[in-house]
């Protein structure tokens, strides 16, 4: 095999392995490794990783599949080198997670402002002093309340989208909350 | 497939250059001249001249000369930046329908890619009748601070240009990059580029191939032009003290002494004292014509420009301040643009960081010559070559804003490039149907202090109590330093593509439909 048929033929065979390989594997290092071993790994890997390098090959499907490869290094990396992410990374692989997720740091964090207040999404008076209460409602949780609420006030609105888009969720949340409630052991003792 | 050449496409000059035979060499013009003035000069009947002829052309119709099209190239209308550079241009600067500048010459309105793109044609011509061979690819280089914006339309002028642009790369990691710096141990490198209009300094971690722009300041309104501008006050205040005859509102005798000024500093980076005669500065009352003779010697001069030099190092000071380094650590200095001849420069940067600054490649072509080994680099097709890997980092943190006004960051500044990261936010309002997300560039906590990238208003959510609708948004930052955003309703799977479009000011329409080889340039 010629080097640039091997080299095809290494990439395409990384690039399908991808998705079963934690950052330790892709920058072949041993998960036990000391703190300045990533480095030097890091640099190792992109000498011989970097997109660049089978850009030359002058194929889009090899350019593709080596910038998926990269960045996977570049994530292992960003990863590895800090000691809190590596201690919180080592923490999900050890649950079988071979990526650090982002999720949990989130969970406090909001993407942007405030959106439309749905409160002003009636159009007519009664039908605001119905979706006023089913808002209510969903507020406290009482999803057949809710239901009910929307009922009437699309008996006055009949096309508006907004109640309408509200009814089925409301509806399917009611759902879950019924069976919930039969599931629940302790609300047998009433 | 054409050859590939490495372009710096400077605020006042360009140059271009190419690896031929395995040496890099500079295109020079039919003319002999290795660099071109940034200059676009619009004629009667759609007429253009670009570089010297527009240089010339400068002189009696600066209204229909553009200049340092770089400046603004990127920059939103209303900047503080666009304002300042209205009031000393010759050429109206207007607002684009995408919220860009854009520059008035007569009665036509041009987007700042056009501008540069033509250019950028002007270096592809050059470098064709240099080699007798079509060019069709291109590294080109800007500032280290080049947010995506500036970046992106960088990348567009190219495309107008009818250049594929292989990579863009920054000013100071080329330079490093033609002295050969990418072998060896780790090194800190501070490349020192004082030009025709505009001083940078970057502070680069190089490690093997691995580039790190540390910290970049600058100051783009200090360059070669404010030495002249010195020199040249510096002339009007002995003449007008020697003839008591006052010039300061005579514009002719005042362009008189500023082009002696420019002479006299070009001399004195050879010499050690140059002589300046005017003879005929101003007629008096008689109709005699009254000169100037003095002789300035090299501490002269150094006297004179001593507050612009000192100016620089405040920079640097800021550049080393942020890079949490003294002057004393930094193993190498590469000395860049034309104000590095400058004898005084070179000696105050000496004593500035303790060492011998490198000035061996002319610092007027090291840029463009960087560039084209990269370019080289990137288009040979030997898989067996040793060749060296250039590897860039994002030169500045890339986040979204966040309740509060906060700006949370996704991937951090000095992150090698291409890469990727997501996050998945949680809705914070109840029954909020849609999210707006607004992509930041720089280093502040605030999002209002950094640069605004692109707004996208990702919508239908499913109404729901605050925290139930998760969206996963995900950046991605391509080889170039360019980003783009993906955002995901985990809730419906809804998929959206967050082009940032019109980043640039044009969107990729407007890029096909200026394309000179449509428009039969």
């Amino acid at each position: 095999m010629d080097t640039r048929t091997r080299q095809k033929v290494e990439l395409e065979t990384l690039h399908g392995l991808l998705d079963e390989l934690s950052y330790y594997q892709i920058l072949l290092l041993d998960p036990e490794c000391g703190p300045d071993e990533v480095e030097p790994a890091f640099r190792r890997e992109s000498r011989s990783r970097h997109p660049d390098r089978v850009g030359r090959l002058g194929d889009r499907s090899a350019t593709r599949q080596a910038t998926a490869i990269y960045k996977l290094i570049n994530e292992a990396y960003r990863v590895l080198r800090d000691p809190d992410k590596r201690r919180a990374y080592d923490h999900e692989l050890s649950r079988g997670l071979l990526r650090l997720s982002e999720d949990g740091a989130a969970d406090a964090k909001s993407a942007g402002q405030a959106a439309a207040d749905p409160a002003a999404a009636a159009r007519t008076e009664k039908g605001a002093k119905y979706w006023r209460l089913a808002l209510q409602n969903w507020r406290d949780e009482d999803y057949s309340g809710c239901v009910m609420n929307i009922q009437f006030a699309l008996s006055f609105e009949k096309d508006n989208e907004v109640f309408q888009q509200y009814l089925a969720d409301a509806k399917e949340k009611a759902k879950d909350q019924k069976s919930q409630k039969n599931q629940n052991p302790y609300k047998l003792r009433f | 497939m054409g050859a590939a050449i490495g372009i710096d496409l400077g605020t006042s000059n360009s140059c271009v250059a190419v690896v031929k035979d395995g040496q890099p060499v500079v295109l020079a013009d039919a003319q002999g001249k290795n660099t071109q003035p940034s200059m676009v000069a619009f004629g009667h009947g759609g007429k253009v001249v670009v570089g010297h002829r527009a240089r010339r052309n400068q002189i009696y119709a600066p209204q229909s000369t553009v200049a340092s099209a770089k400046r603004l190239i990127g920059r939103r209308f209303g900047s503080e930046t666009v304002a300042r550079i209205q009031k000393n241009s010759g050429y109206d600067i207007v607002k684009g329908p995408n919220g860009d500048a854009r520059v008035r010459v007569g009665d036509q309105v041009f987007a700042l890619p056009e501008i540069s793109a033509h250019v950028l044609r002007h270096m592809k011509e050059i470098a064709e009748a240099a080699l007798g061979e079509e060019v069709d690819q291109a590294v080109i280089t800007v500032p280290a601070y080049f947010n995506d914006h500036q970046r992106q339309a960088t990348k567009d002028a190219a495309t107008i240009a009818g250049l594929q642009c292989l990579r863009i790369i920054n000013e100071p990691t080329s330079a490093a990059l033609a002295y050969g710096f990418n072998k060896g141990r780790r090194q800190h490198i501070v490349v020192y580029d004082l030009g025709g209009g505009t001083f940078d300094v970057s502070v680069l971690r190089i490690d093997d191939d691995i580039f790190e722009v540390v910290s970049t300041a600058g100051d783009t309104f200090l360059g070669g032009d404010d030495f002249d501008y010195a020199v040249a006050e510096h002339l009007v205040q002995t003449f007008e003290e020697d003839t008591g005859i006052h010039i300061q509102e005579n514009r002719s005798a005042k362009m008189k002494l500023r082009s002696a000024a420019e002479r006299a500093k070009i001399a004195l980076s050879g010499s050690d004292m140059v002589d300046i005669e005017v003879p005929d500065v101003v007629r008096n009352e008689a109709g005699v014509p009254v000169g100037l003779s003095l002789s300035m010697t090299r501490s002269d001069y150094a006297a004179i420009v001593h507050p612009l030099v000192q100016k620089t190092f405040l920079t640097c000071d800021d550049a080393l301040g942020q890079a949490k380094m003294s002057a004393r650590q930094i193993d190498h200095v590469l000395m860049v643009g034309g104000m590095s001849r400058s004898p005084v420069v070179r000696d105050a940067v000496m004593r500035y960081f303790g060492k011998e600054p490198y000035t061996g490649i002319n610092p007027d072509e090291v840029v463009a010559i960087g560039a084209a080994i990269q370019a080289f680099n990137l288009t040979s097709d030997d898989p067996d070559a040793g060749m060296s890997v250039l590897v860039d980092v994002t030169p500045q943190s890339l986040g979204i804003k966040t309740a509060g006004g906060f700006c949370e960051t996704l991937i951090p500044r000095n992150s090698p490039i291409p890469t990727d990261s997501s996050k998945v936010f949680h809705t914070a309002q109840d029954y909020q149907t849609e999210v707006r997300v607004s992509v930041y560039q720089g280093e502040s906590r605030m999002a209002a202090d950094n640069e605004l990238l692109g707004q996208f208003v990702l919508d239908k959510l499913r109404p729901a109590r605050r925290g139930e609708v998760r969206v996963r948004i995900a950046f991605e930052i391509d080889a170039d330093g360019l980003v783009a955003v993906i955002a995901e309703d985990l809730d419906s799977g809804n998929e959206r593509d967050l082009r940032i479009e019109a980043s640039s000011g044009l969107t990729q329409d407007e890029v096909e439909d200026m394309r000179f080889d449509q428009l039969g340039f």
